[in-house]
């Protein structure tokens, strides 16, 4: 009785109910993949290449913040240099203003009051602060680098040039008595003991809470730069030196003679001051340079990356579709087939 | 003589068609039984008394029996390594949710860059811990994830080990009946497919082989060779693990006193359910387990603080994240880390810390400050921070995951061990199921009913019922009419 062809009524219904569920299965995933253009089931299409995914994905979250904290460097250096360049045009009048001066003696009022509004450029420039971070503060960044040197009472800059004259010449820049001051003992007191004043630890004491440590951050995955500039720079000093020197040490009646050696310190220190503007200026440009880019290169990596990761987890719309098509068609050939078998009994035979 | 003779063959052959069709019924009764055989009247013709059917048969092909044993065993234990390894992909999830610890690490690195672009931001500072919390609430619940399926598999085992033992006893109950039914002749069929249905639910459960004796004795052994079923059934026993700490084995399953399932023994059982959660509970989860605490020590490591002192004296101390332990850095691999692994109460503003810690260190104490001056846009720390995520450390060999590299890739490394496990999980229980369902497939054409067959032997049977009918029938009209002739 069992023939070769034999097979079983139970063996016939499920295996049609199989391959409909089958079908249907697959049908399920594919509409999926149609909808969000990825594969159903991501982890199980790439195995252990999920990883790469995963990592591509990592990449990105940590280019993409590194492009966004590059553009706040960005604006922070635009913003320095904008002080800067203010600084520069400040710091060129007042040398302006020097050079005549040294030939003829009666501007001193004039050259006096340059130097007090190029101090207060300077103060108001290296004070300059973008969103409640003071630019050139380096890394003490919430507190502002200089203090006012008019003020009154005076600020420690303005009482330790005092005191050093004082020490010196045994009376107050105020005094009028300073007609007497020879101009040797001027150039000496300029060279030495006014000039310690600018230096450390006077410097950091009395003029700048700046700290020396310059911002750094991190403008690639694998470089670091310094993106600020300090107020400790050797360039703010030489321009405060100088600007202090015609401004705080009674430069109004001092004999001629010993004018014309502070106008010569002055102009000095300003030329040197000016050059190192320059310096700082370009540093802070290559700096932008660099740090823009290191922004391009983001953008072309970031493309990249999303580009593989849609390689890794895509699928191809007009495959799925046509998957659809062909499920659809297996299942209603599976779907009439059932209702053919179902249709199709011996019992309608037999009478 | 000889009418009476056809008269009692006919009487025979009408006797015959009806155990033939009450035989058709019960087919046609149970058609729809997969456990059923195709049940057969054998027809034996006597000298001279006509046909009889002296027992019934069914169809069976113990080979294809077998094959489909062995095929159920192996697809049921793929199918419980993937409906476990499934749960553990939830730790996961899809790459584009990116919830797995790997991107979250990401996540982290990316704010504390952020951070470093804001230093003298607390806010920033705040949502560098919020974004270390998800890693570590991520590991966590990883962590409790795993404990998770490894618990559900204890229990499976235990119950799978309970339904061993019931399917024994009813299998001696069923083979005793066949026992004693073959030896006194009685018709056995119906019993022999009960004790099949047993035996195919048995091999759900383990891998199971099994050798015939005489008067359709049966024994069965595991596919390791273990005695399950001699004459009597063997007691198989298992003690449940009512809280299995991580990284710890659990209960092993012994059969007859010999283990079977959970310890390395020679005899270990190759398939079925039980073989399947075994390898759950003390191979895989393990190992992920492992490889999640490798990544909390991994994290720990990264964040942890050094003496800043002039003079160096402390040890090294755990940051921003550590454990129950802390703030002694782990030294080696320990188990059951991930789920202890937390945010320092010294950082996180929600416990009335300090978030911008992060930036000057001394999280563990005044010693392991960095930020000696009190910067505010001091970003030295956070920059070694953010590229200690990304330097190569050692990780414990034992976790199948490259022993060395940075915290990050190590994360994403086992994001692939997982899928990649899963993958060729999934695809080789596909096959197995596939050979599982062909098996089946086979055995029910081989042995199965045919509706369409049967109702042609009906046809067949009612067609030799009237003529055996007619037959007594002429034979009674003659008589009759010899009997009308001689009156």
């Amino acid at each position: 009785m069992l023939t070769p062809t034999f097979i079983s009524t139970s063996a016939l219904s499920s295996e049609t109910k199989a391959s409909i569920a089958r079908i249907q299965h697959r049908l399920v995933d594919v509409q999926k993949e149609l909808a969000t253009g990825r594969h159903a089931d991501v982890g199980l299409t790439l195995g252990a290449q999920t990883g790469v995914a995963v990592s591509l994905r990592q990449d990105i979250s940590q280019i993409q913040s590194i492009k966004d904290t590059n553009s706040l460097v960005l604006t922070r250096m635009q913003a320095s240099q904008a002080a800067l360049n203010t600084l520069a045009t400040t710091s060129q009048s007042f040398l302006n203003a020097l050079t005549p001066a040294q030939s003829t003696s009666t501007m001193s009022g004039t050259i006096v009051q340059q130097a007090n509004a190029a101090m207060q450029s300077i103060q108001d420039q290296l004070n300059s602060s973008l969103d409640g971070q003071y630019l050139f503060s380096g890394i003490n960044s919430d507190v502002k680098p200089l203090d006012d040197y008019f003020a009154n009472p005076p600020a420690a800059s303005a009482q330790a040039v005092n005191a050093a004259f004082v020490a010196k010449f045994g009376m107050s820049p105020s005094d009028p008595g300073v007609s007497a001051i020879s101009a040797s003992d001027m150039q000496d007191f300029l060279q030495n003991e006014f000039a310690d004043l600018f230096s450390d630890p006077n410097w950091s004491a009395n003029w700048s809470d700046a700290s020396d440590k310059s911002v750094n951050s991190r403008i690639s995955r694998t470089e670091t730069a310094n993106t600020s500039v300090t107020a400790n720079d050797q360039t703010f000093r030489q321009l405060t030196q100088a600007f202090a020197m015609v401004a705080g040490l009674g430069f109004q009646n001092l004999n001629s003679s010993t004018q014309n050696v502070v106008l010569q310190q002055a102009t000095q220190l300003v030329s040197n001051g000016i050059g190192g503007l320059t310096r700082v200026q370009a540093f802070l440009g290559v700096t932008q340079q660099r740090v823009s880019d290191a922004n391009d290169q983001i953008d072309t990596q970031i493309d990249f990356l999303e580009k593989s990761i849609s390689n890794l987890e895509s699928v191809d719309p007009a495959e799925v579709t046509t998957q659809i098509s062909d499920l659809s068609t297996a299942l209603e050939a599976a779907y009439s087939v059932t209702n053919r078998l179902s249709k199709l009994s011996i019992m309608d035979f037999l009478s | 003589m000889s009418l009476t003779l056809s008269t009692d063959t006919a009487r025979s052959s009408l006797q015959a068609t009806s155990e033939q069709i009450s035989v058709v019924s019960r087919n046609i009764a149970r058609v729809h039984d997969a456990d059923a055989t195709r049940k057969i009247a054998t027809l034996v013709s006597g000298p001279g008394v006509g046909v009889s059917v002296p027992r019934i048969d069914r169809t069976s092909d113990q080979l294809l029996f077998n094959t489909y044993l062995t095929a159920n065993s192996a697809s049921q234990a793929q199918t419980s390594i993937t409906s476990a390894l499934g749960q553990l992909q939830s730790t996961v999830d899809d790459t584009d949710q990116e919830h797995s610890p790997a991107a979250l690490i990401a996540k982290l690195s990316a704010t504390l860059q952020t951070y470093s672009g804001n230093p003298q931001n607390p806010a920033v500072a705040a949502s560098v811990v919020s974004a270390a919390k998800n890693v570590s609430n991520a590991l966590n619940s990883a962590s409790a994830t795993v404990t998770q399926v490894r618990q559900q598999a204890d229990a499976d085992i235990a119950t799978s080990v309970a339904n061993i033992n019931d399917l024994l006893s009813q299998f001696e109950n069923l083979n005793n009946q066949v026992i004693r039914g073959s030896s006194n002749g009685r018709d056995v069929t119906d019993v022999l497919d009960a004790r099949d249905a047993v035996l195919k639910q048995l091999s759900t459960e383990v891998g199971i082989r099994t050798v015939s004796r005489a008067n359709g004795d049966m024994a069965i052994y595991t596919d390791s060779g273990v005695t399950l079923f001699d004459r009597a059934p063997r007691a198989v026993t298992f003690e449940q693990t009512q809280n299995l700490a991580a990284g710890a084995p659990g209960g092993a399953v012994y059969a007859d006193g010999v283990p079977i399932a959970g310890t390395s023994h020679i005899l270990e059982i190759q398939s079925g359910k039980l073989a399947g959660l075994m390898s759950v509970r003390d191979d895989i989860a393990v190992t992920y387990q492992s490889q999640l605490d490798e990544m909390a020590r991994g994290l720990i490591n990264a964040f942890a603080e050094t003496d800043q002192s002039a003079t160096p004296t402390l040890p090294a101390a755990t940051g921003l994240f550590t454990y129950s332990g802390g703030p002694a850095i782990p030294a080696s691999a320990m188990a059951g880390l991930a789920s202890s692994i937390k945010i320092n109460a010294s950082v996180d503003p929600g416990q009335g810390g300090n978030a911008e810690l992060i930036r000057d260190g001394g999280i563990s104490g005044a010693s392991y400050k960095y930020n000696s001056a009190n910067a505010p846009a001091f970003t030295d720390r956070i920059q070694s921070l953010i590229s200690s995520l990304n330097t190569g450390q050692t990780f414990d060999a034992s976790t199948q995951l490259p022993a060395s590299s940075s915290v990050m890739d190590y994360a994403k490394n086992s994001v692939s061990w997982l899928e990649a496990l899963r993958q060729s999980a999934t695809a080789e229980a596909d096959y197995r199921s596939t050979v599982a369902q062909r098996a089946t497939t086979s055995l029910s054409q081989a042995t199965g009913v045919n509706l369409d067959e049967e109702m042609t032997n009906l046809l067949d049977l009612e067609r030799t019922f009237q003529a055996s009918s007619r037959l007594i029938n002429t034979v009674n009209e003659m008589l009759s009419t010899l009997i009308q002739s001689l009156s």
